[in-house]
């Protein structure tokens, strides 16, 4: 069976239950699809024809298995975190968002992969709309038309491609390149076009932010991994990406504004894997990648609590809660190790193996990265947890279990792939020669623990030294115009001009209208008597 | 084969018997529409199920010498089904919809259904004349019915463009007797190349023009709005799906078979209707936006509909013929789909207004789920008809290398999506619902349920779009070569 499918029968499958029971039917579908990924037969496909084209809907290899398990288990977490705030009609769209991720993670042609593609952007756009806050509104309108724009030029790329080639077999395409580099774009929030990604994650209710997380830029960068030829401006596109998201986000105030940034920052980190030529750090960069999203998941379902404890979210407003949520602290820190890629969790090996087959420059670019990125952790756990504030931050109400449980459960989560890594080996194929690597030689030990030492000396040279400004821990750092500055917002004005032209001329006046109708008649004939 | 005839006759004599009835007793007439609308529905579902194995020839009179035929041939089989399925479901809404001049209203009706039926079976440029002026008679008079300002406006718009239009039909048809002395189109298919080139040109001209105005291809286009905002509902539906697409059908027709598909491609039409089409899909997307009145603005959506099926057809490639004959369809369904579904949310909201829709999608769930998901249909996203006949021109205008038109289709359901979007929010979005009155219109299932049922289709056909594309797969057989066409008729 599907996963995917299980989850988009659960997902309809509420239409029918009652209020009381939507949630655990939503639980079971997800719970089912987690326990039947494991149990596919790599190689494994469902064929069938559509129009005139042989489709795979469903073909079943390692790296898809992985993505299909860690997705599962976040958008459960996510599920378990969202019950306390959850509408009913959440327990529709989430189930068919998550459904549809799975079908692209399974899909077998790019014909599957497209549908299911624009399928997860309706769904999480219902998602979006579904909240009560009025903002949403602009939000999600902003959010479908940016994906629109993306999911139109992948249509384009693949038909361009099927064109050339004559097939649709989900394999890097051939021809149609520039389109789907947009498409892709779009997807994972490259820089330039990521706009869409602060906006919609700030602003939606916590819990459905949450959800939002875990999956669509993820199935971008797995697009990418599936779609792309290695090539080396990916290796440059992504560090500049992962590098403009962490000032980006050293700009940022809110919280979840900054854990979008830092998003755009590890799916740049994971592209310029992805750039790579090597096979091995290519599926790295996928490891790297799954772990990404069960901490990622974790970290914006802390924002999630501080802001159900607090109702706040802006950094400047908050401060010194270390004290009041211990809980909270300890998984934001865990979290944080996983991001840094401290010994014992799992992107601690994946960044092992990723950077098995890079080359120098890249080596450095991405060490770079990965300073960035524990600047970013340490600027946002000072002002939560550590700062002291002069007006104590109002501390509501006590998280309840049901928010704080799905943390346990995501937390172990991170460490068992770094404990136990040889069935995620295994699934990927991985060769001989990184199996024999031990991972725990002090050379690697080293060599992970450097990129947080240069980071925590530069926060605290930064910190004493007076650039307290560029680390945005001053307040009012982040009124700049050109932080806020958005060209796609810009380029509505046009389009409400033109189609102010365009409704100024039709004016109702019978006359104009029939000496549009007598030039068009004269310019057909003039146009076919030229020929 | 006798029952062809029938198609034509059924509700012309309905119209009339109508009328007698409506004089003496009214009691009977809603049980007389219903039979003879479901009888007609049944007798186009007996003879296309006949006319798929093998194109049906009915003469009419004997008229042999001038080519005088009725035919029934895939093409015919297409419309004729969205007509089988559209005047009824559109008959069961005007019984809540249409509240005054009912008599006459289903009168017209009758006439219109007579006439857009005979329009695609005729095979003959007299009869074609004859059935395009019954069918937009009989929509100037619909359009009218309601008797309010916006209504007669919207005639005096329709009409004098629509009789324009219609005095070039005839202009063409009278140049194209004169130069080949026929009147069948199988006639003048094998001799109208002898007609000297300008007078061919000039044909042309004139039938693009003409037909041109029902289409309403920008910017020709600007009877449509206006009549849309005031006739009755249920018509609108009728001419988004069959008043304006019967002349494509016959312009289509007339072009394919005068000229062969290398003609229409090297003498400039092809590249002149993809034009057309190209400035129909943006100007009609772009002053959607700028709508209100949720009529004017789904009007101007079938204004940009109308452009991707031109473009369709006018690549004169099979694929394109059938990827803009398999629109047509969708459009159809899609197009009814949200006025029957619009329908029922101006009666909750008491304004056609968009932005007084505020929070219906709570309180009309069923119903605004159906105008969501023709309105995604529509914009054609994925997995619903739209996407995949939109994904068939997409995949035909690339395999004919014309990128530009490519491009246009994205760029319109980009466009498109947009004014969909807006409405979308404005449903869902939340508002105190105190205003909303006990009573509740909309909860009638006449009016519902052809809303529900369009809407269903656009989600089956996108799903199993195997469906439709039997029928529609043999369009191309007649059009592409013209001897075939020929082939069919006695003497051929």
């Amino acid at each position: 069976m599907h996963p995917g499918i299980i989850l988009l029968i659960g997902g309809l499958g509420s239409l029918l239950a009652r209020k009381k029971y939507k949630f655990f039917i939503a639980l079971i579908s997800g719970l089912a699809a987690l326990v039947i990924i494991p149990t596919l037969n790599p190689g494994a496909y469902w064929s069938f024809s559509y129009l005139d084209f042989e489709l795979l809907l469903f073909r079943v290899d390692g790296p898809a298995q992985i993505m299909g398990v860690v997705l599962t288990l976040a958008a459960l977490g996510a599920l378990l975190f969202a019950r306390l705030s959850a509408g009913s009609k959440f327990y529709l769209l989430a189930p068919l968002y998550a459904g549809s991720s799975l079908m692209v993670v399974f899909a077998g042609d790019l014909l599957t992969f497209f549908v299911f593609w624009e399928l997860m952007t309706i769904s999480s756009f219902f998602l979006i709309l579904n909240s009560r806050q009025r903002r949403t509104k602009k939000t999600g309108i902003y959010y479908f038309l940016m994906h629109m724009v993306g999911g139109l030029s992948l249509l384009g790329a693949v038909m361009v491609h099927y064109g050339e080639t004559g097939h649709l077999m989900l394999a890097p395409l051939q021809a149609g390149q520039p389109w789907l580099i947009l498409a892709l774009g779009i997807k994972m929030a490259f820089i330039g076009v990521h706009t869409w990604l602060p906006r919609t994650y700030s602003r939606v209710p916590y819990h459905i932010s949450v959800f939002l997380a875990i999956f669509t830029t993820k199935i971008g960068i797995y697009g990418v991994f599936r779609l792309l030829e290695p090539h080396n401006f990916l290796i440059w596109g992504g560090g500049c990406s992962a590098l403009l998201g962490v000032i980006l986000a050293l700009r940022a105030n809110k919280l979840r504004t900054i854990l979008c940034y830092s998003i755009i920052t590890k799916l740049g980190y994971v592209l310029v894997t992805m750039g790579s030529g090597s096979w091995i750090s290519r599926i790295g960069g996928l490891m790297y990648l799954t772990n990404h999203i069960i901490y990622k998941t974790l970290l914006f379902m802390i924002s999630g609590i501080i802001i159900y404890a607090t109702g706040k979210e802006k950094l400047d407003q908050l401060g010194g809660l270390a004290g009041k949520m211990p809980f909270t602290m300890v998984c934001t820190l865990l979290a944080s190790a996983a991001a840094a890629g401290l010994p014992l969790t799992g992107s601690y090996i994946s960044k092992i193996i990723l950077k098995e087959g890079l080359t120098s420059g890249p080596y450095i670019l991405l060490t770079l990265i990965e300073v960035g990125t524990i600047l970013v952790f340490l600027k946002v756990f000072y002002s939560v947890f550590l700062k002291k504030q002069k007006r104590n931050t109002v501390f509501r109400k006590k998280p309840p279990l049901s928010l704080q449980a799905p943390l346990l459960i995501l937390v172990s989560v991170i460490f068992i792939p770094g404990l136990r890594p040889k069935p995620v080996f295994n699934l990927m194929e991985l060769e001989e020669t990184v199996l024999e690597l031990s991972f725990f030689q002090p050379y690697f030990l080293w060599s992970s623990l450097q990129p947080v030492l240069i980071a925590g000396l530069l926060f605290v040279a930064g910190y004493f030294v007076g650039s307290r400004d560029f680390l945005g821990l001053e307040p009012g750092f982040q009124h700049r115009k050109y932080l806020n500055f958005d060209p796609y917002l810009q380029s509505k004005k046009y389009y409400l001009l033109v189609g102010e032209k365009f409704s100024y001329w039709h004016n109702g006046d019978l006359s104009r209208y029939l000496f549009w109708a007598f030039n068009i008649l004269l310019f057909i004939w003039i146009s076919l008597l030229w020929r | 084969m006798n029952a062809i005839i029938y198609l034509v006759v059924l509700p012309l004599g309905t119209a009339f018997l109508l009328g007698i009835l409506y004089f003496f007793k009214k009691t009977y007439s809603r049980s007389l529409i219903l039979v003879s609308v479901l009888l007609h529905s049944g007798l186009i579902f007996w003879i296309s199920r006949q006319a798929l194995f093998e194109p049906l020839l009915y003469s009419p009179g004997d008229w042999d010498r001038l080519g005088i035929f009725l035919l029934v041939d895939s093409f015919s089989v297409l419309m004729l089904s969205l007509t089988g399925l559209l005047v009824p479901l559109a008959v069961i809404y005007s019984w809540r919809w249409v509240d005054h001049n009912e008599a006459k209203y289903y009168i017209l009706l009758f006439i219109l259904t007579a006439g857009i039926s005979g329009m695609v079976i005729t095979a003959d440029l007299f009869n074609l004349f004859v059935f395009f002026e019954i069918t937009s008679i009989a929509s100037y008079a619909l359009v009218a019915i309601p008797k309010k300002d916006a209504s007669i406006e919207g005639t005096l718009k329709y009409i004098i463009p629509g009789t324009i239009g219609g005095l070039f039909v005839l202009a063409g048809i009278i140049l194209t007797y004169q130069g080949t002395g026929h009147l069948g189109l199988a006639g003048i298919a094998r001799e109208f190349h002898l007609i000297p080139e300008l007078i061919q040109k000039t044909i042309i001209t004139f039938f693009v023009f003409g037909f041109g105005l029902k289409i309403a291809l920008v910017p020709l286009h600007t009877w449509l709005p206006d009549s849309y905002t005031g006739a009755p509902l249920p018509y609108n539906v009728l001419s988004s799906g069959l008043v304006i697409n019967a002349p494509l059908l016959a312009l289509l027709r007339i072009l394919y078979l005068f000229l062969n598909p290398e003609l229409i491609q090297s003498g400039g039409i092809t590249g002149l209707l993809i034009m057309l089409g190209a400035l129909t899909i943006i100007v009609g997307h772009i002053t959607a936006y700028q709508q209100d009145n949720i009529m004017r603005l789904l009007a101007y959506s079938s204004v940009a509909q109308m452009g991707y099926i031109i473009i369709g057809p006018a690549l004169a490639t099979e694929a394109g013929l059938i990827g803009g004959s398999l629109h047509m369809l969708n459009h159809a369904l899609m197009k009814g789909a949200l006025f029957f579904s619009a329908g029922l949310i101006i009666i909750k909201a008491r304004s056609r207004n968009i932005n007084d829709f505020q929070g219906l999608g709570s309180s009309l769930p069923l119903v605004s789920a159906a105008f969501v998901i023709s309105g995604l249909a529509i914009v054609g996203l994925p997995p619903f008809n739209g996407f995949v006949s939109k994904l068939l021109l997409l995949q035909a205008t690339l395999e004919s290398e014309q990128f530009l038109p490519a491009l246009i289709i994205l760029l319109g359901s980009f466009l498109s999506l947009i004014y969909y979007l807006k409405i979308f929010t404005i449903l869902y979005s939340k508002k105190g619902s105190s205003e909303i009155k006990k009573y509740d219109p909309a909860g009638l299932w006449s009016l519902k349920a052809p809303a529900l049922l369009l809407s269903s289709l656009c989600l089956i056909l996108g799903l199993v779009p195997s469906l439709p594309l039997k029928i529609i797969n043999k369009i191309p057989h007649h059009l592409m070569e013209s001897i075939n066409f020929i082939e069919l008729f006695p003497g051929g």
